[in-house]
């Protein structure tokens, strides 16, 4: 296959198997599927394919490995088959395409799995194109259109005739048109700059990207065609032909005014001219509007520059370096009952100024200690106008004795600080944030590094000149002009998952499929200057896991001083 | 234009990059497992576990040695297992591990075919670079002789072995620490499984296998300890795990285990069960009667009466 089914190719299919081989249960005559209509009965069929609930509520039934009895809660279709119902290789299992355009022909080559090399050099023998009966049966009874069982590993599904009639529905739908932001030959992104950031923030966020968009992906396409179609390999892995890459290009979508007004001025800019997927983006508050736009929109945002992100276990579309600060409360949190291990009746208290990013980290400290502490925490918000200085923290220690402080504030905020360790009733254990701190640890003032430890979220200074992790690319990447190595280094972070998976992706450009190949990447120790680890899974959305707790050395010339692992469990 | 070019040469990651290894024999490959590197500058030992090298998954313990004859530590060794003869290499890479003195062990070290194999073996340490090759002859894996008579069963490979778990400490689905030896030594028969909780395809086969276990077992099934150690520990902490395991009506008798990356690859290592990449993993059982010494080993997606027939053949 050249390319993959195009739309009007997918549509002729669709049909000319919507006359000819409709079953009577389908009803699909009188415009209802399985006594539902049909919008309805998509939505009902996606709820079979991705959560295992029947459309009475009920989970899925089915049995696996001949005896094993499986529920909706346990498995799913699109636990292996994936979201985008391009299959998946894991454990050695390859689990075929799912999608109808896929299912209704016949599978003859590796070349008919879409995907990486590796998923692909798995396919063992080919099998006939399935109608709505046969898939029927394979359905019920693991028999596949050539008349054999199937791998065991398929479950065998408990379905009425009008559940069945809904999943093949669905099945029928599923990635059977090309993404909006694709054409023939181009696939088309933006990226977000939100007012308020920096010229030098911006220039490092597009250079990486239009330089891999233009100068790699976009220059190579004529040459990955040239080197390996002739190449001497096994068909299994030869990439499908480079007249399957598209060209990118990459659009700059800036948004203006009040977070408010960001999700109708989206809807605009995609209007105007829709895009497969985000890429990166910058807005100096909270990453809410655009988050809700991608999640209506079922529109992939793969690493947003955000410390705010949206936290959620459900949302699908957009993923994010890291929960941001949220996630150094909850590291500082995680430290302090499980590897401090406090002594039992200590008191807590959280002081934040007001604004999301100390409330972030307060939030991120409160729920997490909450479920793990076991002494009273409380807190204590610093409204916008009110003054810190050696009298509040003289206040502050007296009323609070021996106490644990958590001080969610800037560097500003900490002027006369060092009143409260000569204070007798000096607290036991501060805790800074670096990230609020800016990263100005060396400021934090002598007297009470002692007392103190920081959440730091990010590599610790010197871990990536040891020369472990340094790789000659990186090191050239310090040599370059970037105002922000920061924000460059996720953007080229970016660029590198977009190369793998524009490449494993080939034709079949759809939304899901391609978070769902974001989601197989490998965890790669060396993916970014900044965290030590990036790690992808299916439905993970939160790529850094991490969060060290540092402290600060005494004397003229002070050292981060590493406290804890890089995973605070 | 300078900054364009460096950028590229940054930017240019190599999904076929596997198309462009060096061909051809390294010249001056001979079978030994003790020889200088090219320049000098190193000495290189090998070791493979059980003598030599295998189809399928092999260690290698390597020791590391200046001209002084000292050991080396803190040397980044990347080692290429290749094929003179069919001008291929491995897709699995080998994953090396320090172990202090000059010593490093080699895991991973995946062959698929027998054949005259080469290890290309490249030590940088700080600014010294140098590199060694070892050829090895690599043999057909004999299948370990099982310790009691098999019936003919489903789907899936078995084997019997003894596996020496290591004194370490990881954390429950609530948060409570466990000692694995402990755990393993409770007194009931145990039945481990490697899994993670956003696994695709067969971790959910492998736990609901546990689940209908649990259900047929009714009453007796706190009576077998089960343990599912997280291949994925930077993402699977005690709240997703407690939520994964109630998918599965998971209780009492039912552990899933986290901890550090190196915890977790010590437990691995002892079981033999490194997985370069989780979803690279495979479907693997270990069980083991109540004082007992010998694992039995299953390898494929089983029946639940497979399963419980293993389970049965520990009590007996």
């Amino acid at each position: 296959m050249s390319r993959d089914t195009t739309r009007s190719a997918s549509a002729l299919l669709l049909t000319i198997l919507l006359c000819c081989c409709a079953l009577p249960a389908a009803g699909a005559d009188q415009g209802t599927v399985g006594g539902y209509p049909a919008a309805q009965a998509l939505r009902l069929g996606q709820a079979m394919y991705r959560d295992g609930i029947l459309p009475s509520g009920q989970s899925m039934k089915a049995t696996v490995q001949e005896d094993i009895e499986l529920d909706g809660a346990m498995s799913t279709c699109a636990n292996c088959h994936q979201r985008s119902g391009m299959g998946a290789l894991e454990g050695g299992i390859l689990s075929p395409p799912t999608n109808g355009a896929r299912l209704y022909a016949p599978l003859k080559s590796p070349l008919d799995i879409p995907g990486s090399i590796m998923k692909r050099s798995n396919f063992k023998g080919g099998r006939p194109a399935y109608n709505r009966e046969s898939l029927a049966t394979l359905l019920r009874t693991g028999i596949g259109p050539a008349g054999k069982r199937i791998s065991e590993t398929m479950p065998l599904y408990h379905l009425s005739e009008d559940e069945m009639a809904i999943m093949i529905f669905y099945l029928e739908q599923l990635s059977s048109e090309l993404s909006p932001g694709v054409s023939d030959d181009e696939i088309r992104f933006a990226t977000i700059l939100a007012e308020g950031t920096s010229p030098g923030d911006r220039d490092s966020l597009l250079l990486p990207l239009n330089t891999f968009i233009t100068e790699v992906w976009n220059a190579q396409i004529p040459a990955r065609d040239r080197s390996l179609q002739g190449a001497k390999l096994p068909d299994a892995a030869k990439p499908p032909a480079a007249a399957a890459y598209r060209r990118a290009a990459l659009d700059v979508w800036e948004l203006k005014g009040a977070p408010e007004s960001w999700g109708r001025q989206l809807e605009a800019l995609y209007r105007e001219r829709p895009v497969f997927a985000l890429l990166g983006g910058i807005a100096p508050g909270k990453w809410d509007p655009v988050h809700r736009f991608c999640e209506k929109m079922e529109i992939p945002c793969i690493f947003p520059l955000t410390d705010l992100p949206v936290l959620s276990e459900k949302d699908w579309y957009t993923l994010y370096f890291s929960k941001g600060y949220y996630q150094e409360g909850e590291a500082a949190a995680k430290y302090l009952s499980r590897v401090f291990a406090l002594p039992p009746g200590k008191k807590l208290i959280q002081l934040y100024r007001d604004g999301d990013q100390a409330k972030a980290l307060a939030r991120g400290f409160g729920e997490t200690w909450r479920k793990l502490g076991d002494t009273a925490l409380s807190d204590r918000p610093v409204a916008g106008d009110e003054k810190i200085d050696a009298k509040f923290w003289q206040q502050l220690a007296s009323s609070h004795p021996d106490a644990v402080l958590l001080l969610w504030l800037a560097p500003a905020d900490l002027a006369g600080i060092e009143a409260l360790a000569a204070s007798e009733h000096r607290p036991s254990t501060i805790f800074l944030s670096a990230t609020l701190l800016a990263g100005a640890l060396q400021g934090v003032p002598e007297g009470i590094r002692d007392l103190t430890l920081i959440t730091y979220p990010t590599r610790l200074p010197g871990d990536l000149e040891s020369g472990k992790s340094a790789s000659a690319g990186w090191a050239s990447f310090n040599t370059l002009p970037i105002s922000n190595r920061s924000v460059a280094a996720k953007s080229y972070l970016i660029t590198r998952v977009l190369a793998r998976v524009l490449v494993d992706m080939g034709a079949s450009a759809y939304r899901d499929f391609f978070l769902d190949i974001v989601d197989e990447g490998k965890d790669d120790i060396n993916s970014t200057m900044l965290f030590p680890t990036l790690s992808f899974g299916p439905g993970q959305r939160y790529a850094s896991k991490g969060c060290y707790v540092v402290s600060v050395s005494k004397g003229k010339d002070p050292q981060v001083v590493r406290q804890s692992d890089w995973i605070i469990y | 234009m300078k900054l364009a070019v460096v950028l590229i040469c940054l930017l240019v990651c190599s999904p076929f990059a596997f198309a462009a290894e060096p061909a051809g024999s390294a010249p001056g490959a001979r079978e030994a497992l003790s020889r200088k590197s090219e320049k000098g500058l190193f000495a290189l030992e090998l070791a493979p576990a059980g003598g030599g090298l295998k189809t399928g998954s092999n260690s290698i313990d390597l020791t590391l040695r200046d001209k002084g004859g000292r050991g080396v530590e803190g040397a980044k060794l990347t080692v290429v297992p290749w094929l003179p003869e069919k001008n291929h290499g491995v897709w699995d890479k080998p994953v090396v591990t320090e172990r202090g003195a000059g010593k490093y062990r080699v895991d991973n070290v995946a062959l698929a075919i027998a054949g005259r194999w080469e290890l290309r073996v490249a030590v940088q340490k700080e600014a010294q670079e140098d590199r060694a090759v070892f050829a090895f002859t690599v043999a057909r894996k004999e299948l370990p002789a099982p310790a009691k008579a098999d019936k003919p069963k489903g789907n899936y490979k078995r084997s019997v072995h003894r596996y020496v778990l290591p004194n370490v400490t990881l954390l429950n689905q609530d948060g409570k620490k466990v000692n694995v030896r402990s755990l393993v030594d409770s007194g009931k028969p145990v039945i481990v499984d490697f899994i993670y909780t956003t696994c695709n395809t067969i971790c959910p086969v492998l736990s609901a296998s546990f689940a209908n276990l649990r259900k047929e077992l009714g009453k007796d099934a706190e009576q077998v300890q089960l343990i599912s150690l997280s291949i994925d520990p930077e993402h699977d902490r005690p709240e997703q795990m407690k939520k994964y395991l109630s998918r599965f009506n998971a209780g009492k008798g039912w552990d899933f285990l986290t901890g550090s990356k190196e915890d977790i690859q010590k437990v691995l290592q002892a079981l033999d069960a490194v997985v370069p990449d989780k979803m690279a993993h495979e479907p693997i059982y270990l069980l083991r009667g109540p004082n007992s010494d010998e694992w039995v080993r299953t390898k494929g997606l089983m029946r639940k009466t497979d399963l419980l027939g293993e389970l049965r053949s520990l009590e007996r």
